[in-house]
């Protein structure tokens, strides 16, 4: 096959090009968390929400989220197909920390969205690699 | 002899220290959370199983209602804390998608004592 000048110009385009989209498992985390917000956007604030504890082991990792004056509080795999872990409502006794368990899901990190008390959204997101 | 079945919930309350009036909730369920699309040994694709909910009351008041996706681990848990005002039962309900409930209550005492 012969490589034309044109062929190549078009190949490198399309790389380029390439690098710009997001990938489809990427695109998923945030479809998810589009999907739980209503279509808006959550703000990056870490004093309304943050990572407390992580710990991988092997193909899962432990996880602790504090997001004071949270009414409901979403986890998701960045990066994963199926993107979501869960979605925690709390009830009005219940302080607003919560401690489980996720399956990697061959993704690299894992992002906390929260819904506060006034229906605003808030956001925090961490890699399995982070040290907290 | 029948052996002993034993159950697949647990569930761990305690007060937390230095904390006054907070509880520490600890609930779990051993469950393989079967996420679907997996190929067994036989080459059958095996079907999503899972527990979808978590559901628990303090005296039929929520503490905690959650809804779980494929991505949780195997044996899901859950840990957080409350503030109870009177003495009462805390119960954990996990719900699968095949509709089978198990449910555990154990009570407490504000003066620390678990039943």
């Amino acid at each position: 096959m012969k490589l034309t000048r044109r062929d190549a110009l078009t190949l490198g385009l399309g790389a380029t090009a390439a690098q710009f989209l997001p990938s489809r498992a990427g695109a998923a985390t945030e479809d998810a968390i589009l999907q739980f917000t209503n279509g808006a956007e959550p703000l990056r604030n870490p004093g309304l929400i943050r990572f407390r504890h992580l710990e991988r082991l092997a193909d899962v990792v432990e996880v602790e989220v504090v997001a004071p004056d949270c009414t409901t509080l979403a986890l998701f795999v960045q990066g994963a197909t199926q993107p979501e872990i869960a979605r925690a409502t709390f009830g009005p006794n219940t302080q607003q920390r919560l401690k489980t368990r996720a399956r990697t899901n061959g993704g690299t990190g894992l992002v906390a969205v929260a819904r506060d008390s006034s229906g605003g959204y808030v956001r925090a997101q961490v890699r399995f690699d982070d040290a907290l | 002899m029948k052996p002993t079945q034993t159950s697949p919930i647990r569930l761990d309350l305690a007060p937390v220290k230095d904390t006054r009036g907070v509880w520490r909730v600890h609930a779990s369920l051993r469950h393989d959370m079967e996420q679907g699309g997996r190929i067994d040994a036989q080459g059958r694709a095996v079907p999503r199983a899972i527990a979808n909910r978590f559901l628990c009351f303090f005296n039929d008041t929520v503490l905690l209602d959650v809804s779980l996706q494929p991505g949780m681990a195997a044996d899901p848990s859950f840990e957080f804390d409350f503030s109870p005002e009177t003495d009462g039962v805390v119960e954990a309900r996990w719900i699968e998608d095949d509709g089978t409930e198990h449910v555990l209550r154990r009570t407490i005492s504000l003066g620390g004592q678990i039943g």
